[in-house]
C-alpha cells in the first residue's frame, strides 16, 4: 500500500494539471485581496459595514478547482490507455482507488487548507481595524469553520474522485460536480416540501455552506454580539444607509458567519417556500382538485389546510421564521 | 511460463476467445498469430488479469496473475504504446510504474539506457513518435526483469534500425531463459524472430507448431499463416 501511495504521489505531482488546478484555487488569495481592498474603502468612507469574508465568499472557487484534481486522478489513466499500466502493475483494483483517494484526500486537504489560510491571513491583515463585519472574531472563533471549509473541498474532490471513477470521463465527471455544487440545489427547492430542505441541507453540507450552520450552531454569547454590534452599526450609520447596505451585503443582526455572495442558498430558497402562506401555493393539489370538481371553483381556505395537514402541520413552527400569518403559527386556525 | 486452459471471453454477443488452450514455454520466442478482431489482444488482456474470463483459466508461473505480490518482477508487458499519459516525463512515467512494486530509481534510469531513450528521458512522452513511444512501453516491461514477457506488436512505428534492435532484443531475452510471447502481423519479421508460432482465428486456436514445422509445408511462413487462417479472416461475417 505504500508502494501504491508514493507512485500515485508522483503521478499528482508528475503532471502539471495539478499546478494548474491549485494555481485556479490559489485566485482565491489574490480575490482575496482586491475583495478586502475594495470593501475596506467602502468602509473607510462609510464606516462600518458587514461583508463576507473572502475565505468564505470565494470558497467554491477552491472547491470546483481542487474537485477537478480528485476528478482527474482517475479520468485522466482512463483516457490516455494509462489505467492498464496501472492495473498491470497493482492488480488489486481496490487497492489502486484506495492509493488515489488517500492521496487526492491528502494532497487537496493541504491546498485547500494553505489556500484558505493565506486568504484568511491576507485579508485581516489589509483590513486592520476596520469594522468589516468578518474581522471582528478571534481567529480561535473562526477555526472551526476555517477548518470545515478546508474539509468540505476535501470532501468534494473526493466526490469528484468518486464521479471520475463511475464516469471514466473528465467532462461528464466535472460537469457531474458543477451540477452537484450549483445545478441541483437550485432544482432541490422545486421538490416537494421536506424534501427540499432535506436534500438542500444535504447539498448544502457537502459544499460546507457556513449559512446552514449559521442559525443553528450558534451560542448565547455569539447572539449578544450580534445584537451589540448591529446596535453599535445603527448608531454609526443613518438608517438609509443601512437599507442601501442591507440589500448589497448582509444587513442583518443576524451573526451569520459568511454569508456568500453569488452563492445561492438552497436550504434558504427552500425554507422560504416552505413558510407558511409565504410563496406555497399547492398548485398541483389545486389543478387536481380543479380536475376533480371542474365546476366548482377551488376554495383556496380547504386546499391549504389539507396540505398542512398532509405533512406541514408538524414541522411548522420549526421552520417558519417569519411573523405568523393567519396560516402559519396556528395549524387549527387553517384547518377549521 | 504462461498457461491458458480452455479460457473463454465474451463481450456481449461477441466471442471474443473461444476454448483457448496452450501453453508459452520459456528459452525461446513464441509468435503469437491471427487476423485482426481474433482474440490475440483479448488473450494478453485475459493473462494480465484486466477482463476476468467467462470460463476456463490463465495462469502466470502456475497461480493467476492477480494473485501475484509484485507483479511486475515477474511478467512484464507492452499492450499499447499509446496508452501513456502525454504530460509525464518518460522517467517519471516509468517510476509512477516502478514505485508500485518497489523498483528503484536505479533501475529506471537502467532501462531507458538499454532502450535507448536515455537522452530524452526527461522530455514529455506527449511529443514521442510512436517508435519511442514503443521503445518506452518495453522499457516499462522490462522494469522488474521479469521472467515472462508479453508484447503485443512491438514493431509497429519502429524505424529499420528500432526492427533489427527488437529482433536482437527478443532473441537475447529469449536466450536467458525467459518466457517470451511476442504479437505481430510482420510475417517476415516473425520468421526471423521466433521459434514457436501460435496462431489463432476468431478467438480458435488454429496451430500450435514450431516456425520449422510451418515453414516444411509451406514455402514461407507467410503462406502457411495464409493458408491456415483463410477461412476466419473475415469479420463482420456471419459465423
Amino acid at each position: 500500500m505504500r508502494a501504491a501511495l508514493s507512485s500515485e504521489w508522483l503521478k499528482l505531482r508528475s503532471v502539471t494539471s495539478t499546478f494548474h488546478a491549485i494555481g485556479a484555487a490559489a485566485l482565491m488569495v489574490a480575490l482575496g485581496v482586491v475583495w478586502t481592498f475594495y470593501v475596506g474603502g467602502l468602509a473607510d468612507a462609510r464606516g462600518a459595514i458587514r461583508v463576507a469574508a473572502p475565505e468564505q465568499a470565494f470558497l467554491p472557487l477552491v472547491q470546483m478547482s481542487l474537485a477537478v484534481i480528485g476528478v482527474l486522478t482517475i479520468t485522466s489513466e482512463h483516457t490516455t490507455g494509462m489505467i492498464r499500466a496501472s492495473l498491470t502493475a497493482v492488480p488489486r483494483r481496490g487497492a489502486l482507488l484506495l492509493a488515489k483517494v488517500g492521496m487526492v484526500g491528502a494532497a487537496t486537504f493541504v491546498a485547500a487548507h494553505a489556500v484558505i489560510l493565506t486568504t484568511y491571513v491576507v485579508s485581516r491583515l489589509i483590513a486592520g481595524d476596520r469594522q468589516l463585519g468578518f474581522n471582528e472574531v478571534t481567529f480561535s472563533h473562526d477555526l472551526p469553520m476555517l477548518l470545515a471549509s478546508g474539509l468540505s473541498v476535501t470532501v468534494l474532490a473526493l466526490v469528484g474522485l468518486g464521479l471520475g471513477f463511475v464516469t471514466r470521463s473528465t467532462a461528464g465527471a466535472i460537469v457531474s460536480v458543477v451540477s452537484l455544487l450549483f445545478v441541483l440545489p437550485a432544482a432541490a427547492t422545486y421538490l416537494p416540501p421536506s424534501w427540499n430542505t432535506r436534500v438542500a441541507v444535504f447539498i448544502g453540507n457537502l459544499r460546507g455552506d457556513p449559512r446552514l450552520q449559521a442559525g443553528r450552531n450558534r451560542t448565547p454569547a455569539e447572539q449578544g454580539r450580534g445584537r451589540r454590534f448591529a446596535a453599535r452599526r445603527t448608531a454609526v450609520k443613518p438608517p438609509h444607509d443601512t437599507a442601501r447596505f442591507g440589500s448589497a451585503f448582509d444587513g442583518g443582526d443576524d451573526q451569520a458567519i459568511g454569508r456568500t455572495i453569488g452563492n445561492t442558498l438552497a436550504a434558504e430558497l427552500a425554507e422560504r417556500r416552505n413558510a407558511c402562506g409565504a410563496g406555497v401555493r399547492p398548485q398541483r393539489e389545486s389543478s387536481r382538485a380543479g380536475d376533480r370538481r371542474r365546476s366548482r371553483k377551488p376554495n383556496r381556505r380547504r386546499l391549504e389546510s389539507r396540505f398542512f395537514r398532509a405533512g406541514r402541520m408538524s414541522s411548522c413552527p420549526t421552520w417558519c421564521n417569519r411573523s405568523p400569518t393567519s396560516s402559519c403559527r396556528d395549524g387549527s386556525a387553517v384547518s377549521s | 511460463m504462461i498457461e491458458l486452459r480452455q479460457l473463454t471471453k465474451h463481450y456481449g454477443v461477441t466471442l471474443a476467445v473461444d476454448d483457448l488452450t496452450f501453453t508459452v514455454t520459456p528459452g525461446h520466442v513464441t509468435g503469437f498469430l491471427g487476423p485482426n478482431g481474433s482474440g490475440k489482444s483479448t488473450a494478453m488482456r485475459l493473462i494480465l488479469g484486466l477482463d476476468a474470463p467467462d470460463s476456463g483459466e490463465a495462469l502466470v508461473n502456475g497461480r493467476p496473475y492477480t494473485s501475484l505480490g509484485l507483479p511486475m518482477r515477474q511478467v512484464g508487458a507492452l499492450l499499447d504504446a499509446n496508452a501513456v499519459h502525454g504530460g509525464r516525463s518518460a522517467y517519471n512515467h516509468l517510476l509512477c510504474l516502478a514505485r508500485t512494486n518497489d523498483i528503484g530509481p536505479r533501475r529506471v534510469t537502467e532501462v531507458l539506457e538499454q532502450v535507448g531513450l536515455a537522452g530524452a528521458a526527461r522530455r514529455r512522452v506527449g511529443g514521442f513518435s510512436l517508435g519511442m513511444k514503443q521503445r518506452l512501453g518495453i522499457a516499462a516491461a522490462l522494469l522488474g526483469d521479469p521472467g515472462v514477457l508479453m508484447f503485443d506488436e512491438p514493431v509497429n512505428g519502429l524505424d529499420p534500425g528500432g526492427v533489427r534492435w527488437i529482433r536482437d532484443l527478443m532473441r537475447t531475452l529469449a536466450a536467458e531463459g525467459r518466457t517470451i510471447l511476442l504479437s505481430s502481423h510482420l510475417m517476415s519479421e516473425m520468421a526471423l524472430t521466433a521459434e514457436r508460432i501460435v496462431i489463432v482465428g476468431r478467438g480458435r486456436l488454429i496451430a500450435d507448431t514450431t516456425v520449422d514445422e510451418l515453414t516444411a509445408s509451406h514455402p514461407t511462413l507467410e503462406d502457411a499463416y495464409m493458408a491456415l487462417t483463410a477461412s476466419s479472416v473475415q469479420f463482420g461475417t456471419s459465423r
